[in-house]
């Protein structure tokens, strides 16, 4: 599998809306993961676009993934809904064998909401 | 079907290409290398230009853009060729020499070296950082969105490591060929970034034959064709080869007019260097540091090259004006090397430069990057020293030597740690200078004699 492939199936499966970016466990704090999250933030915006993945307010910098750390961005549902964010992507783990990244549908088509794909890929 | 519409796209750049060139050089004579090597660089060049203004005007790249631009193409071809005024094309500038059956062996390492090129980089989509975060990012955008008015994308500070004030030349070409084709297919997209990034290897012949014979010219060719650093960076989708590729046709035609003072030359040498500066950010400083020598060549010279110099900057401002007034709004990001090269920062960051210039020598005899370029370069440099005495030459040492002493002072200014930042860069930053590195070593052969070109009255005509 190569880099961009969990990229590219995010972007597939998140099939409407923008995307919220969310970090969890490790990822909200240890540095050595800033690398591989900057490239996967850098990569998903590209595939995803003209759809979005928010990971700050459009005034916050983001230059790399530490910047994505700091800001640790936590929008409340009315932020999502105004801007049309339909499912979470996270990165990093709440608990053991959880994967990651892994996406989280806010809300489908048909109106349910909170289905959990099973999305793999390292990070 | 995407790939032929991007090959149709391709063609119609050369068609563009060839329709500019034939009113530069009205009823001029063409070689194929020629056509080849001039023909879809002033092409690209100007089909990123002219997508960006209509951009500007409201009109995103779009089958019915391009299908304007390739009437409007047929019908200037059409006018010139009823007024005569086409360029003609002939197979060979000047007629064989003893020896030249000999380059068969460059040419088929050149050819080799292309090919590996072109597979390597059409097997994959684009995977480098630079080639999807900045240039892929902004291809997208601008395919879907005309700049007026200016998208959301140009402020979202979130998407601020896509640096947003970058010269949008190559995301318009790259957007040209996802109207082309109809849809966003980056893989088939990439063609555009292989025949871009290949062009460099005909234009550098074609200012290596200006003065070398047939054989060294393809021997230097040959070797440029196999630099592990072009296999490095061809192809990947980022703008360094673009932009070296422009850099290339600027100080060709620089160090022409400067020989010559022939008009359609200071034309060529206008429009690669706005083609330049519409490339990468230091393209403008490089297209500057052109008219800088220029400037410098008048005011010794007299008043036809002051002449030149004065419309030489009145050009490129004209052509590259719009892309200047636009971009001037949109957010720096924390890099931002042109401010801080004209503040206060670049004499407080002098002594880098005890850090950043050893790194550069060091650089150049790295064997796995460069081959023995530099060297090689190096030692024609000594042994064609007579080259020296020719104005033209020496404006292009002037060149290089500004050129490497500009990306030394940006390393000093810059935010990142050096000692991640150079090993990172280094290699990609002295591609550009492989240009003038490489018409000094064949300008300077030719002075040693054996590679001298036959006189100019023995040739046909051969002014492009």
């Amino acid at each position: 599998m190569t880099e961009h492939e969990p990229s590219d199936r995010i972007a597939w499966q998140a099939t409407d809306g923008n995307v919220l970016l969310r970090l969890a466990g490790y990822a909200k704090t240890n540095p050595v993961v800033a690398n591989s999250l900057g490239y996967f933030y850098f990569q998903t915006s590209y595939a995803l676009y003209p759809r979005r993945l928010y990971a700050a307010p459009a005034d916050q910098v983001i230059n790399d993934g530490q910047d994505i750390m700091r800001i640790g961005f936590s929008p409340d549902p009315q932020w999502l809904q105004a801007h049309d964010v339909r499912s979470v992507l996270i990165f990093g783990k709440d608990n053991p064998g959880e994967e990651t990244p892994r996406l989280e549908i806010l809300q489908t088509r048909d109106g349910r909401a909170g289905r959990q794909t099973n999305n793999s890929g390292g990070n | 079907m995407a790939l032929l519409a991007c090959c149709l796209y391709l063609l119609l750049i050369l068609l563009v290409g060839y329709a500019l060139l034939s009113a530069v050089h009205p009823s001029n004579r063409m070689t194929i290398v020629q056509l080849i090597g001039l023909g879809p660089v002033v092409g690209a060049g100007t089909m990123g230009l002219l997508l960006f203004w209509a951009s500007l005007i409201g009109f995103a790249p779009s089958r019915k853009v391009l299908a304007i631009i390739g009437v409007l193409t047929l019908a200037s071809l059409l006018v010139m060729k009823k007024k005569q005024r086409l360029a003609r094309i002939n197979i060979l500038a000047a007629d064989w020499e003893k020896g030249d059956v000999w380059i068969v062996a460059p040419l088929a390492i050149t050819l080799a070296g292309l090919v590996m090129i072109v597979v390597v980089a059409l097997s994959s989509p684009l995977a480098e950082w630079d080639a999807f975060a900045i240039w892929g990012f902004k291809a997208k955008v601008l395919a879907h969105e005309a700049l007026r008015p200016i998208p959301a994308y140009f402020h979202d500070l979130t998407l601020s490591y896509s640096h947003l004030d970058y010269p949008l030349m190559v995301p318009f070409l790259t957007a040209g060929a996802y109207a082309a084709m109809g849809t966003i297919d980056d893989q088939t997209g990439k063609l555009v970034s292989v025949f871009l990034d290949v062009l460099i290897i005909p234009m550098l012949y074609l200012g290596l034959r200006w003065k070398l014979r047939r054989l060294p010219a393809a021997c230097l060719s040959a070797i440029l064709a196999m630099l592990p650093v072009m296999f490095r960076h061809a192809g990947v989708g980022c703008a360094d080869l673009p932009l070296t590729m422009f850099y290339a046709g600027s100080i060709l035609y620089v160090a022409r007019w400067i020989d010559r003072q022939q008009w359609p030359d200071l034309i060529l040498a206008i429009l690669f260097s706005a083609f330049v500066a519409f490339t990468k950010n230091e393209g403008t400083v490089l297209a500057l540091m052109n008219g800088a020598v220029l400037l410098g060549y008048g005011l010794w010279s007299g008043r036809r090259a002051w002449v030149g110099a004065v419309v030489f900057f009145a050009g490129l401002l004209a052509m590259d004006a719009a892309w200047l007034i636009w971009n001037h709004g949109l957010p720096r990001t924390h890099e931002d090397y042109g401010s801080k090269l004209l503040s206060s920062a670049l004499v407080t960051h002098l002594p880098r430069l005890k850090e950043i210039i050893p790194a550069m020598l060091v650089q150049t005899t790295e064997f796995k990057v460069w081959g023995l370029l530099w060297i090689m370069a190096g030692v024609l440099a000594l042994l064609g020293w007579r080259a020296l005495a020719r104005p033209y030459v020496l404006a292009l040492w002037v060149l290089l030597v500004m050129q490497l002493m500009i990306y030394a002072l940006a390393y000093s200014v810059t935010p990142w740690d050096l000692t991640v930042l150079m090993p990172m860069t280094m290699d990609r930053l002295l591609l550009h200078t492989v240009p003038a590195v490489i018409l000094l070593a064949g300008w300077h052969w030719a002075e040693v004699g054996t590679g001298q070109r036959i006189a100019e009255s023995t040739l046909r005509e051969n002014s492009m």
